[in-house]
């Protein structure tokens, strides 16, 4: 099943992201970005496996900058 | 051992504090915010809770905006040498703790910034006055103790931050004596950064503290090194908390912080900080019928306008001599200037230094009439 990928600023904004979503009744969880760009390295993703259309604007709402969403396998 | 030397530290610590930091060790021993697997997410996962469970502490809105640093110190020295800007100047109080006034002159050295200490009023009226009359256009901020370590005068927060906010200047607060003894809403009373230790008031163990930041400054980070983020970049991100807080951090300390804020809250402030009132104004109306003990407080002074500690001597008795003669009989007190120079100073107490003595929610009364005894027998025998 596809998941949903939302690469954000680090792992406390990842974690952050996870809580907001949970408390809008959407499973999520924390994961190494499993390929960051070359030019910034390291980062962190919160994954939705049922990917509602609302997740990018919840987030923002909580002022969470979504860096890159992506879907994954 | 009987300890009064809970504005050092205090001692014993809650169990749930120990287990705390015993589980940390034993459970989540990977370093949170660099790896992926598993155990590593579930510790970042933990110091993210204890994030937020301080910022609901404080009354800040923005867990990430609690930046976990070594101690206190860490944390003022993080701030003012952030905020710190050429030709710029602070405004202090003259309690203030060397965490405060050494990085202030530190930076006067460097001519970077100036500082000034304001006198302590009679009124809380003519306290902010003081403050006012310090403030020049090129002040930064207003960073002021919220209560002094030696002598535990309270100082008016809020009217100091509302002082602050209307000349357009930052609020920063040291908590070391009060976070966990006095209610602080950092949006309530304006506090813009507010430094806290995790191992006095709120019973976490030493090697935590944090600066919890309530407004939109960039702070310059006082070092710069791994974040488990953005790692191509030759350069610190911009992100908080991670922008300041680089290397790896405490996690026994800041999970034992987590059980510690928890312990306190259910305790409830306001119990802890009327049973150690109770036993210092046992002590302070004891010692005052004592000819030979001198103090440096009211008697009975109003009840919101001293956190419960107190400082003293015996006359003809050098302060760690008195500290001495008690920890012979078994009684840990701190005495000399407690890194307080300008306390000292405004109190008439800098040659001598004094005794402090500071209770803990774990004191009883047989630890209040040993201590009283012992200094009884110690002033009798001068």
């Amino acid at each position: 099943m596809k998941k949903l990928s939302v690469r954000v600023g680090s792992v406390t904004y990842a974690l952050k992201a996870k809580q907001v979503l949970q408390q809008n009744g959407i499973l999520a969880s924390v994961r190494k970005t499993p390929s960051a760009k070359a030019n910034e390295g390291c980062g962190y993703a919160v994954v939705v496996e049922r990917t509602p259309e609302n997740v990018g604007a919840i987030l923002q709402r909580a002022g969470i900058a979504c860096k890159e969403m992506k879907w994954i396998e | 051992m009987i300890y009064f030397d809970n504005a050092a530290t205090t001692y014993p610590k809650p169990s749930c504090v120990s287990l705390a930091a015993q589980r940390a060790i034993l459970n989540f021993g990977a370093n949170p915010g660099r790896a992926g697997h598993r155990m590593a997410v579930e510790t970042a996962q933990r110091v993210f809770e204890t994030r937020c469970a301080a910022a609901s502490f404080f009354g800040l809105p923005h867990s990430e905006n609690v930046i976990f640093t070594k101690n206190c110190t860490e944390a003022l020295n993080l701030v003012l040498h952030g905020l710190a800007s050429d030709g710029g100047h602070f405004v202090c109080s003259a309690l203030e703790h060397n965490a405060v006034v050494r990085p202030l002159e530190t930076l006067r050295l460097r001519g970077k910034a100036d500082w000034t200490a304001a006198q302590i009023g009679e009124t809380t009226a003519q306290t902010v006055e003081n403050f006012r009359k310090c403030l020049r256009e090129e002040t930064i901020a207003i960073v002021c103790t919220g209560a002094s370590n030696v002598f535990g005068h309270v100082l008016p927060i809020a009217d100091l931050a509302a002082l602050a906010h209307s000349y357009g200047k930052y609020m920063i607060v040291d908590a070391a004596q009060t976070a966990g003894l006095l209610p602080i809403d950092m949006q309530k009373q304006g506090i813009d950064f507010l430094c806290v230790p995790a191992h006095k008031g709120l019973y976490g163990i030493m090697g935590v503290g944090m600066l919890l930041q309530n407004c939109r400054a960039e702070l310059e980070p006082l070092q710069q090194g791994g974040t488990g983020v953005l790692s191509a970049q030759l350069t610190q991100p911009k992100e908080y908390p991670e922008r300041l807080e680089c290397g790896t951090l405490n996690v026994s300390g800041i999970l034992a912080l987590g059980a510690g804020l928890s312990f306190v809250q259910k305790t409830g402030i306001e119990t802890i900080f009327r049973a150690e009132t109770n036993w210092i104004t046992r002590i302070r109306e004891t010692l005052w019928e004592m000819p030979a003990v001198q103090q440096y407080t009211p008697v009975h002074p109003a009840e919101d306008a001293y956190v419960p500690l107190l400082s003293f001597n015996i006359r003809g008795l050098d302060s760690e001599e008195t500290a001495a003669r008690l920890s012979e009989q078994g009684i840990a007190v701190r005495a000399g200037l407690h890194c307080a120079p300008l306390a000292h100073r405004a109190y008439g107490t800098f040659d001598s230094g004094t005794v402090r003595i500071c209770p803990s929610v774990f004191t009883n009364e047989k630890d209040v009439k040993r201590l009283l005894n012992s200094v009884f027998q110690i002033a009798k025998s001068i």
